[in-house]
């Protein structure tokens, strides 16, 4: 498929603005957007190098995942991303360690996640733990069946199931 | 958008309402929180703006559609040389004693093989597009918000505002998974995408993907069913429950409306409601299977039904799935209708015709459900006899027939024969259990019926029984005389009535319920399909008239007219096209009673030629 110039309908140059909205969530929009055109938008990178300082964690979470998709060699997402697995709001910590994940084994510098990653599993929030795990599986195990249905595996197995519904197996899929 | 054909639609549900998801992974069609609730999506009777929620590749794909086995979870798959995306789609069912009432249509988006684009794009317009509705970003997703209704879509993927709905493009990785969930809470429950458990809805989807598997095939461990063509059975009854009402145990028809029976015709109706006659049909079909606590639940509302009926009045042809009697019927002219079929109706007039066949339909499933389930309960009994005493009265009566025709009431045989079937059951029930009943009157007035039937619905010239009294048309609705123990299926009136349905009401082994313009006038212009509730009907008689085979191959060719994953409308078109409402309970009835008396007429090792 050829590289993209817009996204949704709108440009490059429209995407950088929503950088600068008041609206956090217009900001991770944009954020999100120019990752989705990709190195096409490399003419963003700075404005999204800008973003990884915004003060709303969720925001500089996905100006870091569309930076890394932008300028992979950039080496500017990762620390970003791993510090914001330290965030104080679980949904960020779970969103920087599903980001980790999606940027695969052979992405540059990705290997100073591994340990972070592991010790989000003494994490208090369910959803970091299994979101840290299931980042490792991608890191770790390249090529391996999706890491999630192993991880429900066990959890169906500890017996959660609910409602008068009994768990069927995991091979489902 | 433009119109996809009837039959390449998927169906979820939750036992409360379904979504009809489209094999290129767009949800054209789901009303909230019930069947007959007002519409979410409706692009299936407008295409511009009707609303739609579409999940599906970027890549140029072909598109194929299954059925995770004995369930009814519904996979779309992608396929392209970029690589294979699938969405796994389905509705959580929820426990009875679940106090916050929601209902959610899940859909599991994954990349199988290779990195894949996706893109998804939902715009809801609420109660057939005629609330407007306005759309709330959040962090977790997007809020639709209209007067009295609301719902809610969570996703991990930031959204953009397009228009009134939303949209996003995303990639997945080999093996990568996410998950949107589009959700409602019933009035009373608060909903917010900051709801704890929408936290990650990802593994939320897939714990609730895997319960939902579970259920649908712990339900279907119930199933006795063992013969031939059982994986077709078993998806007609996993359609047959799709469409039960859990908190009532009604049944609807079908679960959409103004699909039309002709492209661009009138007949486009509102099939959300529970018919008296399909649901004492589903009845059997459910005993017919072992799943007899869905005939336990549907007798409950049967008897609510008899008891009003008891009162004096008739029972009406069909009631809302809450037991409501009031179906106004009403025109949604700003809609396009599909491929231009209007008018598009909601609502149902034929709720006030008088259709004596019910009564006999009724008392079928009440005399199967002792049979096969419970004896009959004293109090019920009472409230049976009144209304037998009510058809022993009224089965001269003129009616509006099981076609609903909308052009006069005639004396059909078809409801004669029903109302000879009431009383033959009450009367054998009775004896049965030794329960009171004026037997010497009802044994009379069921033998007048018969000899009515016999001299003023049969036609010696034509060697047939006829529609109505006053005709000399043929109708396919005949052809349940010998599946209801009215006449013998060898008995030459019978196999007279066969051959001339054969020879004019059948079409390459489909049937057509009547000939438009013969008989009595439907009141509406154009035409329609076949009828495919009348081409298993024939299956039977033919197999029950020792034509073993023919019925086979009638049978195995019907087959080929269901869809991709087994469903069927109401009615085939001349192209094998679906027409009418869909998926339709009539039709699925149908394949299971023809199945099963087919097989047993076939028995074990049977020969497997197939033929003419």
């Amino acid at each position: 498929m050829s590289a993209q110039v817009a996204y949704l309908g709108t440009s490059i140059a429209d995407w950088m603005a929503e950088l600068s909205s008041s609206d956090p969530l217009q900001r991770r929009l944009g954020a999100y957007a120019l990752g989705e055109i990709g190195p096409a938008a490399i003419e963003a990178g700075s404005a999204l190098a800008a973003a990884l300082q915004d003060p709303v964690g969720f925001v500089r979470v996905w100006a870091a995942a569309g930076l890394a998709r932008v300028a992979p060699s950039g080496g500017e997402s990762v620390p970003v991303l791993i510090a914001e697995l330290g965030n104080e709001l679980a949904f960020v910590r779970s969103l920087a360690a599903w980001h980790l994940g999606r940027l695969g084994p052979a992405f540059p510098g990705i290997e100073q996640a591994l340990l972070p990653l592991r010790q989000l599993a003494g994490d208090k929030d369910p959803s970091v733990r299994v979101e840290a795990a299931l980042a490792l599986g991608m890191l770790e195990e390249k090529g391996a069946p999706p890491p999630e249905l192993k991880s429900l595996s066990s959890r169906a197995s500890g017996g959660v199931a609910s409602r008068g519904f009994v768990h069927a197996s995991p091979a489902i899929l | 958008m433009g119109y996809k054909p009837i039959e390449s639609y998927g169906v979820i549900g939750d036992l409360h309402t379904v979504a009809l998801v489209g094999i290129d992974g767009s949800i054209d069609w789901c009303c909230l929180p019930h069947f007959d609730s007002p519409s979410v999506f409706a692009a299936i009777l407008d295409d511009q703006k009707g609303g739609s929620f579409r999940i599906a590749s970027l890549h140029e794909a072909q598109h194929k559609q299954m059925y995770m086995p004995d369930s009814n979870v519904l996979v779309t798959r992608f396929l392209s040389d970029q690589g294979v995306g699938e969405v796994v789609d389905f509705m959580p069912v929820q426990g009875p004693r679940e106090i916050r009432k929601i209902h959610q249509i899940v859909r599991v988006v994954r990349a199988v093989r290779g990195s894949v684009r996706f893109r998804l794009d939902c715009r809801p317009a609420f109660d057939f597009t005629r609330r407007p509705h306005r759309v709330v970003l959040e962090g977790r997703g997007a809020i639709f918000e209209a007067q009295g209704m609301k719902v809610s879509l969570v996703s991990r993927f930031p959204l953009g505002r397009q228009g009134d709905g939303v949209a996003a493009e995303f990639v997945l990785n080999p093996g990568e998974t996410t998950t949107f969930i589009l959700r409602q809470v019933e009035e009373n429950g608060h909903d917010s995408l900051h709801d704890g458990a929408l936290l990650e809805a990802r593994l939320v989807g897939t714990e609730a993907l895997t319960q939902t598997l579970a259920f649908w095939r712990q339900w279907l461990r119930k199933c006795n069913y063992s013969g031939r063509w059982r994986e077709m059975v078993h998806r007609s009854a996993l359609v047959l429950k799709l469409l039960t009402f859990a908190p009532t145990g009604a049944i609807v028809a079908a679960p959409t409306c103004g699909l039309p029976e002709e492209i661009g015709g009138v007949r486009n109706w509102d099939y959300r409601y529970t018919w008296v006659r399909d649901a004492a049909f589903t009845n059997y079909a459910f005993l017919r299977l072992g799943l007899t606590s869905e005939a336990e639940q549907f007798m409950a509302w049967l008897e609510q039904r008899a008891v009003e009926g008891a009162r004096g009045d008739p029972l009406q042809t069909m009631y809302r799935i809450d037991g409501g009697h009031e179906l106004p019927e009403e025109v949604l002219g700003h809609l396009d209708g599909y491929r231009g079929s209007r008018p598009v109706r909601v609502g149902n007039a034929a709720a006030e015709q008088l259709q004596l066949d019910i009564y006999g339909e009724l008392m079928d499933a009440v005399y199967l459900y002792d049979k096969y389930g419970t004896p009959t309960a004293y109090d019920f009994w009472c409230h049976l006899r009144k209304m037998l005493d009510w058809v022993a009265n009224n089965w001269e009566r003129a009616d509006d027939g099981i076609w609903e025709v909308r052009g006069g009431q005639q004396q059909f045989v078809y409801s004669k024969v029903q109302c000879w079937v009431a009383l033959d059951r009450a009367i054998r029930l009775a004896q049965k259990r030794s329960l009171p009943l004026d037997r010497a009157r009802l044994a009379a007035e069921r033998d007048r019926i018969y000899e009515a039937i016999m001299t003023r619905g049969w036609n010696t010239d034509r060697q047939t029984f006829v529609q109505h009294f006053a005709t000399d048309a043929v109708d396919a609705s005949n052809l349940i005389m010998p599946l209801v123990f009215f006449v013998s299926p060898t008995d030459p009136r019978m196999r007279g009535t066969l051959d001339r349905t054969m020879a004019e009401l059948v079409s390459d082994s489909l049937v057509h319920r009547y000939e438009i313009g013969r008989g009595a006038g439907d009141g509406l212009t154009g035409s329609e399909g076949t009828f495919n509730m009348c081409t298993f009907w024939l299956v039977e008689a033919l197999a029950r008239a020792g034509r073993a085979e023919e019925a086979r191959f009638i049978f195995e060719k019907m087959l080929t007219y269901a869809n991709h994953l087994g469903l069927y409308a109401e009615e085939t078109g001349p192209r094998g096209e679906a027409l009418g409402n869909f998926p339709q309970a009539f039709t699925h009835i149908g394949l299971i009673s023809a199945a099963f008396n087919l097989d047993r007429r076939l028995g074990r090792g049977a020969s497997s030629r197939v033929g003419p």
